[in-house]
Parts: C-alpha cells; structure tokens; sequence
C-alpha cells in the first residue's frame, strides 16, 4: 500500500519534472529549429500530388495515342494550308464580249467545257453547236454566283 | 426469320431498285417558251423567277411567256413541242454520263434547221436556247431538267 502510494507520487513528481524541463524556453525554441532543418513542409500543391498527377498523366497517353493514330491515318504531307481562303469573285467573261464561238456550219468542238467561273462548275456544258440559217452564239453569265449557260442562233430575220 | 419476313424483305429491296433504273432511262423537262422583243416594258411571265435572270442574260425590254410544258425524254424516241409561228422544238435523251445527262435539243421551221445542239446538264440545271425570230421578237426557251 506504501509503496503504491509513494509510486504514484514519484511518478507525478517525475512527470512533472519532465514537463517543466521540456516546456522551458530554451528547449521549445531548439526543438522548433530542429523541426525547420529536419521537417520542412511541403507547398499545399504537393500534398495533393497524386491527385491531379495520374489524371493529368492518363489525359496527355489518351491524347498521344489519339494523335497518333490521326496522323497515321491522315498523313499531313507538305506545308499546311488553310481549308477555307477569300478569293475575289471571278469577273463574268462572256462570248458576247469575245465575239461568238462559232458561225455557219457544224461545230463538234466542245464549247465552254472550262467553266467561266473557276469556283463554280456549269451545270450545263453545250457539247455542240450548229445552225443553217446562221451564226451561233455559246455564253455564260453568272446569276447568284452559278455560270447559266445561253446557246443562241443569229437567224437575222430570215422568218 | 419467317417466310412472311423474307417476302417483305425482297419486296422493299424490288420496289426501292425500280425506280432508279426507271429514272435513268427517263428525264423529264420543263420547256418554257417565251418571246422576248424590245416594244414596251411588260413582264408577262408565269414564274417571276425567270425576270432577274432574263434581264441579267438578255436586253429586251418586254418578255411574254407563251407557253410552259413539262417533257419524258426517253432514249427511244424524240418529244416535239410546237413554237410560236411554225417553229418546233425536239429533244432527245442521249444518254447519260456520270450525273450529267446528255440532251440534244433542235428547232426547226419549214425544214430549215435553226438550232441544233447537244447539251450535257447536270442536274438540276437550266439553259436558256434562242434566236429564232418571231413576228413579236425573238423566241427563248428556258429548259430546267431535274427539278
């Protein structure tokens, strides 16, 4: 019974020594600089590290492989253009302007098989052309931005 | 799969094939007939969308649709369409291709060839054909194919 209590006062007395020991300035203050020098913290970005690291790291293998394959598929060969260009309306060139394409007699020439306008192709292509009572005309004029094609007879009033 | 099945089947495919072979062997036209002179300013058209074109494409003043008739060409025959005073129109289907079709068209009067040309339209497509003269003016033919 004693020598419980005397146990337990030692013990106290002993806790206590220990707490006044370590909570005196001097030690407080070289613990909190063998804290710094051994135990920096980390920026908060890193505590989180895995996080945002395997998303990150699992989006750019997805995107590689992607790339990849596309280039595999489509090949780009030369320099890059720009799919889609400005270029001024071709000016309406017609055959009455030229002088006409063909006169008397048979013609089995193809007329206007190059389009006037180089960015719309003609819908109607004249394969050939002929008149007996006089010359022929072939011309195409654009309306609404489509070449429409006109095929006409100079018959001179020979009605 | 059951015989009610297969029948339906076959009979969907039958019926969705005919059509296309039917339409290459046709191609049906809209002529339209006017006459175009330079007395007075009148428009007297059936479809107002011919009045920007024409007066983009020709310089008369006055243009009187006189008649508008949708054609069959077929490669068999030829399809005659009486003009004003005389004239006559005949196309022909000259076959086809790739998606263009080849028609010739030809105006005659009195035996005496006006006109004759061979056009290769992809469809739709329009061409104007004219010249022969008339008492009023001159005759123009507006031909539409695949609308």
């Amino acid at each position: 019974m004693f020598d419980e209590e005397n146990e337990d006062l030692l013990g106290s007395a002993y806790r206590n020594y220990i707490a006044r020991e370590v909570g005196r300035p001097e030690v407080l203050q070289n613990k909190k600089k063998f804290l710094a020098e051994n135990f920096i913290d980390r920026p908060p970005a890193f505590r989180f590290a895995p996080a945002f690291v395997v998303p990150a790291l699992a989006a750019a293998c997805v995107f590689m492989v992607f790339n990849h394959l596309q280039t595999q598929l489509n090949p780009v060969e030369g320099p890059l253009a720009p799919i889609y260009s400005t270029a001024p309306a071709a000016a309406p060139i017609s055959a009455a302007e030229t002088g006409p394409q063909s006169s008397f007699g048979e013609s089995e020439q193809p007329l206007l098989d190059n389009p006037v306008a180089n960015y719309k192709k003609p819908r109607v292509v004249v394969k050939r052309v002929s008149s007996a009572v006089g010359p022929t005309m072939v011309y195409q004029k654009l309306y609404r931005n489509v070449p429409v094609t006109v095929v006409w007879v100079f018959a001179g009033g020979k009605h | 799969m059951n015989k009610g099945t297969v029948f339906f089947t076959a009979a969907f495919l039958f019926f969705s094939v005919m059509p296309v072979k039917a339409g290459e062997q046709e191609l049906r036209v809209t002529a339209t007939i006017l006459v175009a002179s330079n007395e007075g300013h009148d428009f007297n058209l059936v479809n107002d969308q011919y009045r920007d074109e024409l007066i983009k494409l020709f310089s008369y003043s006055a243009y009187s649709q006189m008649d508008a008739q949708v054609l069959t060409l077929t490669k068999a025959g030829r399809q005659k369409l009486a003009l004003p005073e005389g004239y006559e129109l005949m196309l022909t289907l000259q076959g086809t291709e790739k998606n263009r079709v080849l028609v010739q068209a030809v105006i005659r009067k009195d035996n005496r060839q006006y006109l004759d040309t061979v056009l290769s339209i992809l469809r739709p497509g329009v061409v104007f054909v004219g010249g022969p003269p008339v008492s009023e003016g001159e005759i123009i033919i507006v031909l539409e194919t695949g609308f």
